[in-house]
């Protein structure tokens, strides 16, 4: 087992994440990373453990179908180095589809991005020439008070009402035919209150077409421009968007399921073939 | 059907998000190599596919060779495909999209040849998938001057008769070299096409029949008695020889350094070199082991440059060395050791599949402790009984095997596995029920080593007895055996410590009669892919009883392939095809199998394979050290060579009255085992 790293520098990058990368999600992301910054032969920190993980910490994790067009990530090295030649090398290692957009030192102790994330802005590429009602359907949906949508997590189903997540939604229309339409989104990302776009556009009844979701900046509190963004909105903590059925039946279920799986004997079964492939021996 | 990459492109960018998993059809990854398609490749374009889907397809390293080669010549083009998940597949019918390439997404038509890889047989319906998606006629006969030459290379090729009906020309052996030699003959071909000198696709078969180790089916003819056994097999062309001889090459090529690092998550997620190609142990159930002779070591030099270079170009996190048997690669603690020593301080971890027990050092346990990110360890006994191991020639003690787990366990490893195989010929009940009484030691020595923690995975397949391998005559054991045997081991297995996963009956049937079956074969896997068998490896899409129907409209039996001894003197489907190891000696391990008598791990003792012979002018021009059969050549005697090989010993229970050249039990010698370094005994019985 290895012993923990020394931390030496922190280091804050912008980056693009684009379309070559769209269809990754986020954990492929992670690695993807861990290697370009391991292809650099910078003295990546990791964290202790049997299954050494590098200090990579993102700011808000990307989904699959998303692109991005101003994300942040902070990860850390043993050993400081000059934050121009760390750009440098790592430009040279990426993998094409990543661009490094800027790279500074912070110092050590900063809070993690993701606690201090307000919000997010995204563009809904749809192709569909025959849409005519775009600024229409933007408009009904703004003008309802409750969407209530059915999620899963961990297993179960619950409720939660997206129309206080979102905060703004514009619609461009596409200016020759074959162009295509765009939605402009805002939306807050708070915990346990997070506005998702692709629930967004399958409200819009869109979700069926060809579509390229973009996110094309997240807002901070930290950052006063971003915060006074932000100031004029609303924000809705999770209590507020929670339906109370959901709320309720979730904390009895989570009592009295957990100790019965924790006392589950191994299931017996054939072998599966992904696991088969996956060692080396046969 | 698109044509074009444009087209292609912008309708995946409208279907992709709908499909599971897109990043396995855009390619773009790290390394893949994009040439200018209408640059200056002059001499073709090659197209390898992998009739499986991405993440099994992109861990694989023989494709991986074939490709850094091709398209390392100026002249030459490669690109990648990989056949898609039933999901996707009906998108590209819907929407008319072709089989493309991952690199420049042209439709498979546009290349000149196909090369398919046939690692293992579950995938053969995939081939099929593959060809019509790419809108290639499927039976070679029905192909004409406009469709690429479609070959097929892999050990699945050592049989290629179930898969001859669709394949131009099948591949046997090692393809580093020959692969030019067929596009070569492809290219000249399409030459005199186009000159008007060449107006068959019998012709280009003939030059590729020319090419050694190539064989043309469409080239023999098989004759079959009234009973189904095979009467004879001949060619019928003069360009086709009556047997193909497998090809090698006499020193590994170097290393592949520049791996395509995936975005998404594939089976075997890391940098793979390949530190020795063949086996010297001669276990009696391995295909590999028989197929892949004579064994070559590549130099630990070598192999330490291409750890650096892969860090540099990859960035992986795990590197594994790969062959048959890696702790009887001669270098093995000094290479573990300098990697360790030069990476160790970046968390590089070590894969080293495929440990012997007899072969496995303390010392070289000690170097894996240092940079592992993995909880487990596995070991193949395949048999949990002396006597059993001694008849599939894989001699091991039990007592041993305990030894060794005990060390690992205490060097901090929580779990070890275990592969067994049932089915193998003379196993009686307490073979089988040995297994559950190993595994329950196994974890009792745990227990006593590591306390609650300790933990066995317990993995049993059963035997398919395979071509070129002295288990060939041998019968596949009947279904309701198998699933008794199962129960048996469900019942001694039960603990909520032990982890026990078996192969599907059904599923080892499908192998068996994929990998045993003649070329009328060709129309069940047709008529099967037809009824719509798909991925058949994939629990969840293996359709068994398509295959039954297949079979039955076929007017053939799958039990008849299966379930029926072969006579040693019977013909079989792959009596034409060579792996260079003798059918004498092949049916003088049978008949050792049935008395116990075992032979040596022939590093030390060479028991006259038939490689030496075959590949003698190989031998003399390569390096002692690169190939580890004994020297040819005056004055060069490193080991006996028997001409009427004697086993080491035979098995007691067996054969009271054979006698070896030992007259006892003795343990494979080749560097010292764990246990025999412990206890600093001779011998344990």
């Amino acid at each position: 087992m290895h012993s923990p790293s020394a931390l030496a520098q922190r280091i804050r990058v912008t980056y693009a994440r684009g379309d070559a990368l769209r269809f990754i999600s986020h954990q492929d992301e992670f690695r993807m990373w861990e290697r370009a910054l391991r292809r650099t032969h910078m003295p990546l920190a990791y964290k202790n453990g049997f299954n050494p993980q590098p200090h990579i910490l993102f700011a808000a994790p990307l989904g699959l179908g998303f692109s991005g067009r101003r994300e942040l990530m902070d990860f850390r090295l043993e050993e400081a180095m000059p934050p121009a030649e760390i750009q440098d090398r790592l430009a040279a290692a990426m993998p094409p589809g990543v661009e490094i957009r800027e790279l500074v030192e912070i110092p050590l102790q900063t809070p993690a991005l993701t606690n201090s994330i307000l919000g997010a802005d995204y563009v809904l590429r749809v192709d569909s020439p025959d849409l005519m009602d775009g600024a229409q359907r933007v408009a009904e949906l703004l003008t309802q008070r409750e969407i209530w949508r059915t999620r899963q997590r961990k297993g179960r189903t619950y409720q939660y009402n997206l129309r206080p997540l979102i905060h703004a939604l514009t619609y461009r229309a596409p200016a020759s035919p074959s162009d295509w339409h765009e939605f402009h989104l805002r939306v807050q990302m708070l915990q346990g209150a997070t506005g998702r776009p692709d629930e967004v556009l399958d409200e819009l009844g869109l979700a069926p077409h060809a579509h390229v979701l973009e996110r094309v900046r997240l807002y901070f509190s930290t950052l006063p421009d971003d915060a006074a963004v932000f100031a004029p909105y609303a924000l809705a903590s999770q209590a507020d968007v929670t339906h109370p059925d959901s709320l309720g039946s979730s904390r009895r279920r989570k009592r009295r399921e957990r100790p019965r799986a924790a006392r589950k004997e191994p299931e017996q079964r054939p072998q599966e073939f992904g696991a088969k492939a996956a060692d080396e021996f046969r | 059907m698109l044509t074009t990459p444009a087209a292609i492109t912008s309708v995946l960018n409208r279907v992709l998000p709908q499909v599971s998993v897109p990043a396995r059809y855009t390619g773009g990854e790290l390394n893949s190599i994009v040439k200018d398609w209408d640059g200056p490749v002059s001499r073709g374009k090659v197209a390898f596919a992998f009739p499986d889907v991405y993440e099994l397809g992109g861990s694989n390293l023989g494709l991986m060779v074939l490709y850094d080669l091709v398209n390392k010549r100026s002249d030459w083009l490669a690109e990648r495909v990989y056949c898609p998940w039933p999901d996707f597949e009906d998108v590209m019918r819907r929407e008319g999209i072709p089989l493309y390439s991952l690199e420049t997404r042209h439709p498979l038509r546009d290349f000149d040849v196909i090369g398919f890889s046939l690692p293992y047989e579950q995938l053969y319906t995939n081939v099929l998938t593959m060809l019509d998606l790419a809108d290639i006629p499927l039976r070679t006969s029905a192909r004409d001057l406009n469709d690429p030459l479609v070959v097929a290379g892999g050990s699945g090729c050592f049989n290629p008769e179930p898969m001859s009906a669709f394949f131009d020309a099948m591949i046997i052996g090692e393809g580093e070299e020959v692969i030019f030699e067929v596009l070569e003959a492809h290219a000249a071909w399409r030459r005199d096409v186009q000159a008007g000198t060449s107006r068959s696709r019998r012709e280009l078969w003939r030059r590729l029949a020319a090419v050694p180790g190539v064989y043309v089916p469409e080239l023999y003819q098989v004759l079959h008695h009234e009973d189904g056994r095979i009467a004879r097999i001949r060619a019928v062309d003069p360009a086709a020889p009556a047997q193909v001889m497998k090809r090698i090459v006499k020193v590994l090529p170097p290393p592949v350094t520049r791996f395509i690092v995936p975005f998404i998550d594939t089976v075997h997620n890391r940098a793979a070199i390949e530190i020795m190609r063949g086996c010297t142990r001669g276990c009696r159930f391995c295909q590999a082991g028989m197929i892949f002779r004579p064994l070559r070591e590549r130099p630990v030099e070598e192999v330490l440059q291409a750890v650096d270079e892969m860090i540099e170009h990859c960035g992986f996190e795990e590197v594994s060395f790969l062959s048959l048997s890696s702790s009887d690669y001669t270098y093995v603690e000094e290479l573990v050791r300098a990697v360790v020593e030069k990476h160790g301080h970046r968390r590089l971890s070590i894969g080293l599949p495929s440990l012997r027990i007899e072969s496995f050092s303390v010392g070289l346990m000690e170097l894996l402790e240092k940079g592992r990110r993995r909880p487990g360890f596995t070991f193949a006994p395949e048999a949990a009984t002396d006597r059993l191991r001694d008849v599939i020639n894989k001699p091991i003690a039990s007592t041993e095997l305990l030894e060794t787990a005990a060390e690992v366990y205490s060097r901090g490893w929580t779990t070890i596995k275990l592969y067994f195989m049932i089915g193998h010929p003379t196993q009686t009940d307490e073979d089988v029920e040995a297994i559950g009484e190993l595994g329950q030691a196994v974890l009792a020595v745990g227990r006593e080593k590591i306390g609650r923690r300790a933990r066995v995975r317990v993995g049993v397949s059963t035997l398919v007895p395979k071509p070129h391998t002295p288990f060939q005559w041998v019968p596949l054991e009947r279904e309701a055996q198998i699933r008794r045997h199962v129960d048996i081991l469900k019942a001694r297995l039960r603990d909520r410590h032990i982890n026990f996963t078996w192969n599907d009956p059904r599923e080892t049937m499908l192998e068996t009669f994929l990998t045993r079956g003649d070329r009328r074969l060709s129309n069940v896997i047709l008529r099967a892919w037809e009824l719509g068998c798909r991925l058949d490896a994939w629990g969840e899409h293996f359709r068994f009883d398509l295959w039954q129907r297949a079979f039955e409209e076929c007017g053939l039996e799958m039990e008849w392939y299966a379930y029926r001894p072969r006579e040693l003197d019977e013909v079989l489907p792959w009596d034409h095809i060579s792996a260079g190891v003798n059918k004498e000696f092949l049916q003088a391990e049978y008949i050792n199998a049935y008395q116990g008598g075992v032979v040596d791990d022939c590093r030390e003792h060479c028991f006259s394979c038939g490689i030496l012979g075959h590949f003698r002018e190989e031998r003399r021009d390569t390096a002692d050290a690169d190939w580890c059969c004994p020297p040819l050549g005056r004055d060069k005697k490193r080991q006996p060579v028997d001409i009427v090989p004697v086993p080491l010993y035979f098995n007691q229970d067996m054969s009271p009255d054979l006698e070896g050249q030992f007259p006892e039990r003795v343990p494979q010698r080749r560097h010292g085992t764990v246990a025999r370094v412990l206890a600093d005994v001779p011998d344990s019985d």
